[in-house]
C-alpha cells in the first residue's frame, strides 16, 4: 500500500513535471543525422595523417612519377601540356580512392568490432542513417582535393576553366564512391572482402580510366571499356573544370553520373532499411 | 624416516618430464631445428597470403602496364633502348619483389606483437640469429615469389629475355634481403598499425618510386638525380636492370658493393634490436 501511495496519478507528477512521453522527432531526426555526421568526419580528422596526409603524398609520388616517366615536362597532349593534363585526374583519383576507404572501412569496422548496434539502435532512419554516412565520405574526398590541389598548384599551375563542373563533379564522383563504400562495406563479412573490392574493382577503374593517357592513343577496346566506367566520366568532366579539354561528351557524363548516384542511393537505403548483413 | 639410498633412486624409472640433467638439450651455436620451426611457421603464413602477395601484384603490374603502354605511345626511346623493355618489365618486377619483401616481416612481427603470440618465440630457445635468418629468408622468399609471377605473367604476353640471370639472382637477393631486414626493422619499432602504415606511405613507398624505377637517372632534373642517386634501393633496381638487359655491367660491382654493405649495416642493427628484445620483452 505504501508504495502504492508513491505513485503519481498519470499526466501529472508529484512536483508538477509532466510524465516521461515519447521524444517526437519530426520528419527528419536531425540532431541524430547531425551527430552521426560529427563521428564520421571525427573519425577521420583524429588520424588525419593516415586518413589526409598520407593520401596527398602518395597522390603527389604519383604525380612526380608519371609525370617523369610518361615524357616529362616537354610533353603536350592535344594542346595542353601533359602537366597540367594528368594533374586533375591524380587529384579526382585521390578523392574517390578516399571517399571510398572512408565508408567502408567505418561501416567494416564498426561491424567487425560489434560497434555496429550503437548506430543500429538509435531512432535513426536509414535516410538519416545513409547520409550520415555519405556526408562523411564526400567531406574526406573533398578535403584530400583540394588539400592535394593547393600542392599542385603551388607547382604546376593547372588554371581554372569552369569551377561550377570542378565543384559538381569533386562533390558527385566523393557521393559515389561513398555510396559504393558503403554498399561494400555492409556486404563485405571481413577485411580481406574489402582488400579484394580495392584491388579488383576501385584501383583497376581508376587506372583505367584516362587518368594517364587519352582515350585516342587507346586501343578501341579500352575505349569502350572508358566509356562504361563511371570513373572516366568524372576525372574527364572535372579535368574540363580545369584544363577545358574533354575526351567525351560533357553531357552524357553528368546524365551517368546522375543516374548511377540515384541507383547507388536507392541500393544503399534498401539494404539499410532491410537490414542487410546489419540486423542478422 | 631414511633417506632412500642412491642407488634406488637410479633404477626407478624418472617420472615423465622430470629434470634429468645427464639429458640436458644441447643446442650447439645454431639452433637449427628452432629455426627451421619458425621458417615453417612463417612459410606457412605465406601460403595462406598468397592471394595477397601473388594474385594482388600481378594486377597492379597489369594496371600500370597498360598506363605506360597508351600513355608512352610511341616515346618509347630512352638511351637504354625501348622504355618498355628497359624500365617498365624490370620495373614491375623489382616494385612488387621490394614492396612484399618489406610488407611481409614487418606485418608478421607486429600481429605477433599486438596478438601477445611473440611469446611463443620469446619463450622458446631460438635467438636472435635464428629469428633473424627465419624472417629474412621467408621475406625473401615471398618477394621472389611475387616478383616471378609478375615476370612469369610478362612472358605469356611479352618477349622480355633475361640477358644475364646470374647478375639478375644476385641483384635480386641482396635487394629483397635489404627491404626485408628494413620489413623486421619497422616490425619491431612499431607499436601499432598506424606506424606501420605510415612507414609505408612517408618512407618505403617514397623510396622504391623514387629510385628510378620507370624513368631513366639520366633524364631527371639534378636535384632528383642525387636524391635518386643516395637511396640504396636505386643500387638494387639498376643491378636487375643490368641483368635484364646486359649492358652496363661496368656499373654492377658499384652497385653490389653498396647493397652489401647497406645488408651488413642494417642486419647488424636489426640483430642487435632483435638480441636486446628492443619493444618485445617489455
Amino acid at each position: 500500500m505504501t508504495m502504492l501511495q508513491h505513485s503519481p496519478p498519470s499526466g501529472t507528477s508529484l512536483v508538477g513535471v509532466p510524465a516521461p512521453a515519447p521524444r517526437a522527432l519530426g520528419a527528419i531526426n536531425w540532431v541524430g543525422f547531425a551527430t552521426l555526421t560529427k563521428r564520421e568526419i571525427r573519425r577521420f580528422l583524429k588520424v588525419w595523417v593516415q586518413t589526409i596526409a598520407a593520401p596527398v603524398v602518395t597522390t603527389l609520388l604519383f604525380y612526380a612519377v608519371f609525370a617523369l616517366a610518361l615524357g616529362g615536362v616537354v610533353r603536350m597532349v592535344g594542346d595542353v601540356p601533359f602537366l597540367r593534363f594528368l594533374g586533375p585526374g591524380l587529384i579526382m583519383m585521390g578523392m574517390a580512392q578516399n571517399a571510398f576507404a572512408n565508408s567502408s572501412s567505418s561501416v567494416l569496422v564498426s561491424k567487425v568490432q560489434g560497434n555496429i548496434v550503437d548506430v543500429l539502435m538509435p531512432p535513426l532512419s536509414s535516410l538519416e542513417f545513409v547520409s550520415a554516412f555519405v556526408t562523411g565520405g564526400v567531406v574526406r574526398g573533398l578535403l584530400v582535393g583540394l588539400v592535394t590541389w593547393i600542392v599542385i598548384e603551388m607547382v604546376v599551375p593547372l588554371g581554372m576553366h569552369a569551377p561550377v563542373y570542378v565543384l559538381f563533379h569533386a562533390v558527385m564522383a566523393s557521393m559515389l564512391l561513398s555510396l559504393l563504400g558503403l554498399i561494400g562495406g555492409i556486404w563485405a563479412d571481413k577485411f580481406d572482402h574489402m582488400a579484394a573490392v580495392t584491388n579488383f574493382v576501385i584501383t583497376p577503374l581508376s587506372f583505367l580510366s584516362g587518368t594517364f593517357y587519352t582515350l585516342d592513343s587507346a586501343p578501341p577496346f579500352f575505349h569502350t571499356l572508358a566509356h562504361v566506367n563511371p570513373f572516366f566520366y568524372f576525372i574527364d568532366g572535372f579535368r574540363y573544370g580545369f584544363i577545358g579539354h574533354t575526351d567525351g561528351t560533357l553531357g552524357t557524363g553528368i546524365a551517368v553520373m546522375l543516374g548511377t548516384n540515384l541507383v547507388l542511393w536507392l541500393v544503399a537505403l534498401r539494404m539499410v532499411s532491410t537490414g542487410y548483413k546489419l540486423k542478422a | 624416516m631414511e633417506m632412500p639410498a642412491a642407488g634406488n633412486a637410479t633404477d626407478m624409472p624418472p617420472p615423465a618430464g622430470a629434470y634429468r640433467p645427464d639429458r640436458q638439450r644441447h643446442l650447439g651455436r645454431f639452433n637449427t631445428l628452432g629455426f627451421l620451426t619458425l621458417l615453417g611457421r612463417e612459410v606457412k603464413r605465406l601460403r595462406k597470403l598468397a592471394m595477397l602477395f601473388l594474385v594482388a601484384p600481378c594486377l597492379s603490374a597489369a594496371l600500370y602496364f597498360t598506363v605506360f603502354e597508351f600513355g608512352l605511345g610511341d616515346r618509347r626511346d630512352t638511351p637504354e633502348g625501348d622504355a618498355i623493355l628497359a624500365f617498365l618489365v624490370p620495373g614491375l618486377v623489382a616494385l612488387s619483389l621490394l614492396t612484399q619483401s618489406v610488407q611481409i616481416p614487418s606485418f608478421s612481427i607486429l600481429y605477433a606483437k599486438l596478438e601477445g603470440a611473440i611469446l611463443d618465440q620469446l619463450m622458446a630457445p631460438v635467438g636472435a640469429a635464428e629469428m633473424m635468418a627465419a624472417y629474412v629468408l621467408s621475406a625473401m622468399a615471398a618477394g621472389v615469389a611475387s616478383g616471378a609471377t609478375v615476370w612469369i605473367g610478362f612472358l605469356v604476353f611479352w618477349q622480355a629475355p633475361m640477358a644475364d640471370p646470374a647478375l639478375v639472382l644476385l641483384f635480386v637477393v641482396l635487394g629483397s634481403s635489404m627491404m626485408a631486414t628494413f620489413g623486421v626493422l619497422t616490425g619491431l619499432i612499431s607499436m601499432k598499425w598506424d606506424h606501420l602504415s605510415a612507414a609505408m606511405t612517408f618512407v618505403f613507398t617514397p623510396l622504391i618510386f623514387l629510385s628510378g624505377l620507370f624513368a631513366p637517372v639520366t633524364s631527371m632534373p639534378a636535384v632528383l638525380r642525387a636524391i635518386v642517386q643516395a637511396n640504396p634501393i636505386y643500387y638494387a633496381i639498376e643491378g636487375v636492370r643490368i641483368g635484364f638487359l646486359g649492358q652496363g655491367q661496368d656499373q654492377a660491382a658499384l652497385a653490389a658493393l653498396v647493397l652489401v654493405g647497406v645488408n651488413g649495416a642494417l642486419l647488424a642493427i636489426a640483430a642487435t634490436l632483435l638480441h636486446r628484445g628492443y619493444r618485445l620483452r617489455n
